[in-house]
């Protein structure tokens, strides 16, 4: 009951208490415990902006609780596209639902929501802030397979500059006695302010370019895409491409044990080749995020304890 | 005292001096004029220390401390004296506030809060360099005058 009512906003609000607990009871729902958790409320899910995996994601883990859904997948079938304000859409929804999910493209609406709103809002994504349900499941997947956090060696790789889900992955992982592999081209490396972050948290960390050359030492390589847009020069990006493309020419210098992850969807950055290998756990890390957010339905509702 | 008196003299209220020259409307509109006594504006004095500074005099409102830290992003360096029977009875110093609610703009066009009709919000990150991130999009940013609202 601690956690029921609670607004999932951004990693910033929350704590190391609250992530061991959320993992927990995700294996918990994961071994079939606490089905039906949502029985008889209504979840809204307001997808302002369009999203395929999260939101079948969200879609599913609301069916295994037993909740029944309400909501839309794009503005377009909204009144958003009447002109109405977000705040208005929240406030009439909150009369409707127990809890609210949603996605928008702007950056702070899910704050802005939870303000408005007497239901717990589930932030599934605000434009380039936060996605704190991705690392949820990113989280539970690490604990699952490595069977704990503290003390593993983590490469986070690609495009460490803008990607979201590395900057909240980083922030979460530093509640966490871990050791980082930061790998990326230069231009994209971690924002110095997130350094900073990481060292007031005293989590130790290598800058790194190519992930051959730490391979062997890590227990995860997290990939991101990196994106052909943010190269000015077009040779620069063919340039440094391969680095970071996990293929069959490269894959055995990571070590037996190394797990491969990716929030997906990949483009180039895993070579479908990969797939097969034992240590490709980006589909099965999918699958977990149906059991982290119906842990989290069930937790916010209050009835997950 | 000469220079007191070119700007009417209070007995009792707040007394803001040492602003940079031509600041003045600017830290009105920041501060407020919500007060039904006389205010005193004076603008472009000599100053020793600035070469030109302006002062604001509040009669009958002593301004609480968390307006007057107000200043602290466009003068840091202003004097507050609050008067009491024509002495002064407190100088305050000023300290850069934990919270800015509705003070300064966020300049993240994609932030929400420039897109409905809402206050802005930011939190003290770092104090030496003015550092606020904006409550809603998170982003960090090192605060100059041209963020007050």
């Amino acid at each position: 009951m601690k956690y029921k009512g609670l607004d999932i906003i951004s990693l910033r609000d929350l704590d190391r208490d609250f992530l061991d607990f959320l993992l927990a009871k995700t294996k918990e729902v994961k071994e079939g415990k606490w089905q039906n958790s949502c029985k008889g409320m209504v979840v809204a899910s307001l997808f302002f902006e369009p999203s395929t995996r999260t939101k079948l994601s969200f879609d599913t883990a609301i069916a295994l609780t037993g909740a029944s859904m309400i909501g839309f997948s794009s503005a377009g079938t909204s009144s958003t596209a009447k002109g109405e304000s977000l705040s208005d859409t929240i406030k009439t929804v909150d009369q409707y639902a127990d809890i609210i999910v949603m996605r928008h493209s702007i950056e702070g609406a899910a704050r802005r929501a939870a303000e408005v709103a007497q239901a717990p809002i589930i932030n599934a994504g605000d434009g380039a802030n936060q996605h704190p349900t991705q690392t949820f499941l990113d989280l539970f997947t690490i604990h699952e397979l490595k069977g704990g956090i503290e003390k593993l060696k983590i490469g986070l790789m690609g495009d460490l500059r803008f990607g979201r889900m590395i900057h909240s992955l980083a922030m979460a992982l530093s509640y966490y006695n871990v050791e980082l592999y930061l790998i990326s081209p230069s231009i994209l490396q971690l924002p110095s302010y997130y350094l900073d972050y990481l060292d007031s948290k005293n989590i130790k960390y290598h800058i790194v370019e190519d992930f051959v050359e730490v391979g062997k030492e890590l227990d995860v390589l997290y990939c991101t895409r990196i994106q052909r847009e943010r190269f000015a020069d077009p040779v620069e990006y063919e340039k440094v491409a391969g680095c970071y493309e996990i293929s069959s020419k490269n894959i055995d210098s990571l070590s037996k044990d190394t797990i491969i992850l990716h929030p997906l969807p990949r483009v180039n950055e895993i070579n479908p080749e990969v797939d097969n290998d034992p240590r490709a756990k980006y589909f099965y890390q999918a699958k977990n995020g149906v059991y982290t957010r119906a842990a989290l339905l069930g937790i916010v509702a209050g009835n997950i304890s | 005292m000469k220079e007191i008196y070119k700007v009417y003299r209070i007995e009792n209220g707040t007394v803001i001096d040492h602003l940079p020259g031509g600041s003045a409307l600017k830290v009105l509109k920041i501060i407020g004029t919500n007060s039904k006594d006389f205010i005193a504006i004076g603008m472009n004095l000599d100053s020793s220390k600035l070469g030109k500074k302006d002062l604001i005099k509040y009669e009958n409102k002593v301004l609480a401390k968390d307006e007057t830290d107000k200043l602290a992003l466009l003068a840091p360096g202003a004097t507050i004296n609050i008067i009491k029977d024509s002495k002064v009875v407190e100088k305050r110093k000023i300290s850069i506030p934990k919270v800015l609610k509705n003070l300064i703009k966020c300049k993240n066009p994609n932030c929400i809060c420039n897109k409905e009709e809402m206050e802005t919000e930011f939190y003290l990150v770092d104090e030496n360099k003015k550092q606020y991130r904006c409550k809603y999009c998170e982003r960090e940013y090192l605060i100059t005058d041209d963020f007050i609202l």
